[in-house]
């Protein structure tokens, strides 16, 4: 027969102690093959792995640009020009809505949910959190919570892992995470101006 | 759906069943075990940067993964660990197949995805799978594939690709696109599955083929994790 391989992954979705080990059933019961061959979950398949595939080339066109930007043209200006260019970008970023952006966090957390750095510029549409947790669902409910904010899109875990390496194992376990977030300061502070969410 | 009896040395063949409440009217009193399509499932592959050992960790992670590219429908798929990844179960009701069994006197005594049942067999009679360096495997369901990808022994990668058509020039040309998107692998990629249209072999020097790909290919020694 075979030789069993440990490192094999061996998923089960009957949790507790209904599963007995494989071998004890293979000599005792029967299997069945349960099959989905219906044409809509195919084509919801196809079409999601064409729309990976197109965020995929989108994401690569946006980091890697065919051309530098032409630092040489804005060089040439005339510095009446540079300079009405650099009070617009101070006018901007006090226009940003650091308050509201704060606000929604801050809203969102929940108590166990503590918050050791946060990165944001005025003139980029990402945001990056940093924080420590007692309860992954905490973590969960926060990027829930958020998503449905006006203004928040793709808010996602980029890290986890336990705040004393991987090798503790102490109960309970303290959690380190890292989020990523997209941000539309526009419609954030029109949400803000509107009192929604 | 598929049933075999696995009580005999010699596997019975395959019959075909219309339900799972009208196979457990028949077999009330057995034990049986699920083995889901490809289609019915999807995996995560985790990377091993994240440090996410412990079930829980892996669990609220892939859940966060899974409505994230599937959307609000993903919140109640019952979920699946492995060292290294989770699978989920989609688009059938668990608690009623539990349910259905019961009510027949039957015993569901696991409910797992086909593509994991096989791996041992496969290993056994190709060493080479799951041995140092990269390894791999496409599991050919039909004109459904899952592509396993393992590292020193462990599973690194699971992807889901679909076939144009279940025929065996279509495994090619997937082969072919995998191998362009793939790192190097150490040997040549194994092929096994069923439900596949294989009126010739597969182009020499492409890959290994692990028993036949035919109607019933390997199907029944895959289920057992034997050797075909």
């Amino acid at each position: 027969m075979t030789a069993a391989r440990p490192g094999w992954p061996r998923p089960e979705f009957l949790a507790g102690p209904r599963h007995r080990p494989a071998l004890a059933w293979l000599w005792t019961g029967a299997a069945l093959l349960v099959c989905a061959f219906a044409a809509s979950d195919w084509l919801a398949a196809r079409d999601e792995l064409a729309s990976q595939r197109e965020r995929l080339a989108r994401a690569l066109r946006h980091s890697n640009p065919a051309s530098p930007r032409p630092r040489a043209a804005a060089a040439s200006a005339p510095a009446e020009a540079d300079a009405i260019r650099a009070a617009r970008a101070v006018m901007e970023r006090i226009a940003h809505p650091w308050d509201r952006i704060l606000a929604n966090v801050e809203a969102e957390t929940p108590s166990g949910v503590q918050w050791l750095q946060l990165d944001h510029d005025a003139d980029d549409a990402n945001l990056r959190l940093e924080g420590a947790a007692d309860d992954v669902g905490d973590v969960m409910q926060f990027i829930d919570g958020l998503s449905d904010r006006s203004g928040w899109t793709d808010v996602v875990l980029g890290r986890l892992h336990t705040a004393d390496g991987p090798e503790a194992s102490a109960t309970p376990v303290r959690w380190r995470f890292e989020l990523r977030a997209g941000i539309d300061a526009r419609r954030i502070t029109l949400a803000g101006q509107r009192g929604e969410r | 759906m598929r049933s075999w009896c696995v009580s005999d040395a010699q596997p019975q063949a395959a019959s075909e069943v219309d339900s799972f409440a009208a196979w457990c009217e028949a077999h009330a009193g057995t034990d049986v075990a699920l083995r889901l399509a490809g289609p019915l499932t999807r995996n995560l592959a985790v990377d091993a940067a994240l440090s996410l050992r412990e079930p829980g960790a892996l669990r609220g992670y892939a859940r966060q993964q899974f409505e994230h590219y599937h959307g609000a429908r993903a919140t109640d798929w019952p979920l699946a660990t492995w060292p290294g990844g989770v699978t989920a179960l989609h688009g059938i009701d668990l608690g009623a197949l539990q349910s259905t069994a019961s009510a027949h006197d039957v015993r569901l005594v696991s409910v797992a995805p086909a593509w994991a049942a096989g791996l041992d067999g496969v290993s056994a009679s190709c060493p080479e799978f799951g041995g140092p360096g990269r390894s791999a495997l496409l599991l050919v369901e039909g004109a459904a594939a899952t592509w396993l990808v393992a590292h020193d022994g462990l599973v690194v990668s699971l992807r889901q690709r679909y076939l144009d058509a279940a025929h065996v020039d279509d495994i090619a040309r997937l082969l072919h696109a995998l191998a362009d998107e793939e790192d190097p692998l150490s040997g040549l990629p194994i092929v096994a599955g069923w439900d596949v249209d294989a009126p010739r072999p597969l182009p020499v020097g492409l890959a290994s083929v692990f028993g036949p790909l035919g109607n019933d290919g390997v199907l029944s020694a895959w289920l057992q994790g034997a050797t075909p």
